[in-house]
């Protein structure tokens, strides 16, 4: 099978990478090509969409194995609400299973990959009530090489651990079993305003437990408000938007300090607090609504900062990372709050019980080094970077935030699972 | 009566896109071809996705097409065809044994599929046959297969020169599509998304036309190339 050259970048198009890309049509055309690799000891990285923000998805100089045409949904079954279906399908796929059925978790695109969605072990507004997504994995099938485990709590129960946040290093997610949720695909919700973070805090780990979604806007280039959002599954019916937009590729970036300060003070004070019924997708992923949105940030696209941190010193932590950003003179354009109260499932799972803060940051100078200095508080507090944002975590950030590294590099030795990531090379995840 | 499409050749990604227009409009499916567990794939989604029928039939059209032929003549349903099956050869691979097998799909066991097709007693008639640039004129690269495009290409024309109203047969001349066949092929300039592919034929198809082409530049620049004098043709390195 011939490979193609291609240019690859992540989500946030803040880096470029030059890779050989393989994209078989077939499952069999897959294990052709991860054969023909293994024999000649070439990594590879199999890749979705390339949604992360990371460097996970891309492997520079390397062999990149396109899943673009495993997107098929392969059997649903009614009575226990298990769907089976490729690894590379989207999340918005999922919701064609079943009218009754949604996803159980929802990141923040329901153009993510399934396989992308379980390499990170994604997690969504309904962490108290749903967790994350590698909880509602029933089984999911790896391949390396021409070897296919079918892996489960009680079958290879460490390559399934580790599967889950693993990255895409542990081998090539081909099949998946979910168990869906049945529930309905509206929801009801219901907005605050609030003008301090510590009423958000307060109000999200006391209020928020009771609700099935919640969600807290950050306005961070002005004075201190938020908006917090909760929302529960609803009988009523709301009309979804048909009409998408689309940024076009622009040369320039469109967003800077000022017009997001604007922006921001608009959103807050246009904000209605009135309850109303809105889809599910409509609540959980708004960006959906405007294709290619990180076009807006130019060439150089954006960086984000995703961390968690535990809830007794949430209010400080995020006074501290305020300070930061004041003091480098970054601009956060977007930052929103949300709250775990259950754990991930995998061995590199980013989700603990506490608070996570996700702040998209226009790509500059400015904002490297307020990551940088963010990403040393976030280690002092035992929190821990997100590694599907990450771009400047240190092996040794990562080694203290992360311990069950060890047992992770151990697990992929052992099953020769022959992959590679930039990721996985900066911080040496692979031996 | 919603007619079931019977889709030749369709474990190749043109034609499970255009499953997926016709499932779109609650059509039944048999989906045709040589990979039965890759069909099952595509069948299972298909059903999953849009909620119709679709069944499978094994068949391998370099053996022969009977299960075709006689799921046409045993079958008392309407049907369409979509015919996507194709066997590629390049003039410099040719061997006897390539040569017998590229006629006998491209040319017998396909000519065989539509005459039974025609024969068949129903209200309507359907036909979209997938050829390409290569049957406009012979080139030194893949003249026969060219040449077994453009066969089908001719009985086709006599069939639409005697066609009834109820008769729609469509030929799609096919550029670059964004197959296996192109994957990192140098000398690639644009090549068209197969979802884009099976929504012209569909068009295409339903506006009664005889002849597209995909992506539809082709049209102009196989126009050019049919016309060239033939020693300029000779000179030229395509």
């Amino acid at each position: 099978m011939r490979s193609k050259t291609q240019l690859f970048s992540n989500f946030s198009r803040a880096l470029i990478s030059k890779s050989d890309c393989y994209r078989p049509d077939r499952e069999s055309d897959l294990t052709a090509v991860l054969m023909d690799l293994q024999r000649n000891n070439q990594a590879c990285l199999a890749r979705g969409n390339g949604l992360s923000y990371s460097d996970c998805c891309t492997f520079d100089q390397g062999i990149i194995i396109n899943t673009d045409r495993f997107r098929h949904l392969l059997s649903f079954d009614e009575a226990s609400g298990i769907l089976c279906c490729q690894g590379g399908t989207t999340f918005d796929d999922l919701f064609l299973a079943h009218p009754d059925y949604v996803p159980p978790v929802l990141p923040g695109t329901v153009h993510a990959t399934v396989a992308g969605g379980i390499a990170n072990d994604v997690h969504g507004k309904n962490n108290v009530s749903g967790g994350t997504f590698g909880q509602h994995i029933v089984w999911l099938e790896v391949q390396t090489g021409e070897r296919v485990y079918h892996c489960s709590r009680n079958e290879y129960p460490d390559l399934f651990q580790a599967s889950i946040a693993g990255l895409g290093l542990t081998g090539v997610i081909t099949r998946v079993a979910i168990k869906m949720q049945k529930s309905s695909r509206y929801v009801q919700v219901q907005q605050e305003k609030h003008h301090h973070v510590k009423d958000v805090v307060q109000r999200m780990s006391t209020e928020g437990l009771r609700h099935s979604y919640q969600v807290a806007w950050l306005d961070l280039l002005n004075e201190e408000r938020a908006l917090l959002s909760f929302a529960d599954p609803c009988e009523d019916r709301a009309a979804e938007k048909s009409r998408r937009w689309t940024v076009p590729p622009l040369p320039f970036r469109l967003i800077n300090a000022w017009n997001m300060a604007l922006f921001n003070r608009y959103y807050y004070r246009t904000a209605s607090t009135q309850t109303r019924v809105q889809s599910l997708r409509a609540f959980n992923n708004p960006l959906d609504a405007l294709s290619n949105w990180t076009r807006l940030y130019g060439k150089q696209g954006l960086l984000q900062f995703q961390a968690v941190f535990p809830e007794a010193s949430a209010v400080e932590v995020l006074q501290a990372l305020r300070g930061i950003i004041r003091s480098r003179r970054a601009t956060p354009s977007l930052a929103v709050l949300k709250y775990f109260s259950q754990p991930g499932a995998g061995l590199l799972s980013f989700v603990q019980p506490g608070f996570t803060i996700a702040i998209d940051f226009i790509h500059n100078e400015a904002a490297r080094q307020a990551i940088q200095q963010m990403n040393a508080l976030i280690g002092d507090v035992k929190g821990k970077i997100y590694l599907a944002k990450d771009r400047l975590l240190t092996r040794a950030q990562f080694i203290e935030q992360y311990p069950n590294q060890d047992a992770f590099q151990d697990i992929i030795k052992q099953y020769d699972c022959g992959m590679q990531s930039d990721l996985g090379k900066r911080l040496g995840l692979v031996g | 009566m919603t007619a079931t499409w019977l889709v030749i050749g369709a474990s190749s990604i043109i034609a499970e896109a255009f499953a997926a227009c016709a499932a779109a409009q609650q059509h039944p499916l048999i989906l045709c071809g040589r990979d039965g567990e890759h069909l099952a794939i595509i069948a299972a989604d298909l059903r999953l996705r849009y909620r119709i029928r679709c069944d499978i039939l094994h068949c391998d059209l370099a053996v022969d097409a009977s299960p075709v032929l006689t799921c046409l003549q045993d079958e008392t349903r309407e049907f369409a065809l979509f015919i996507a099956a194709s066997h590629i050869v390049d003039n410099d691979q040719l061997t006897a044994r390539e040569t017998e097998t590229m006629l006998r799909v491209n040319v017998v066991s396909i000519s065989q599929i539509i005459h039974a097709f025609i024969q068949k007693q129903q209200t309507a008639h359907r036909l979209i046959f997938l050829s390409s640039v290569a049957a406009c004129r012979g080139r030194a690269k893949n003249s026969l297969y060219g040449g077994s495009k453009a066969a089908i290409e001719c009985y086709l024309q006599g069939l639409q020169q005697q066609a009834a109203a109820s008769v729609s047969i469509t030929v799609a001349r096919l550029g670059y599509i964004d197959t296996v066949q192109t994957w990192g092929m140098p000398g690639i300039f644009y090549a068209a998304s197969p979802e884009s592919c099976a929504q012209t034929c569909w068009k295409a198809s339903y506006a009664r036309r005889r002849l597209v082409y995909c992506p539809f530049f082709w049209r102009y620049i196989m126009g050019i190339l049919t016309r060239l004098p033939f020693f300029i043709w000779k000179k030229m390195k395509i």
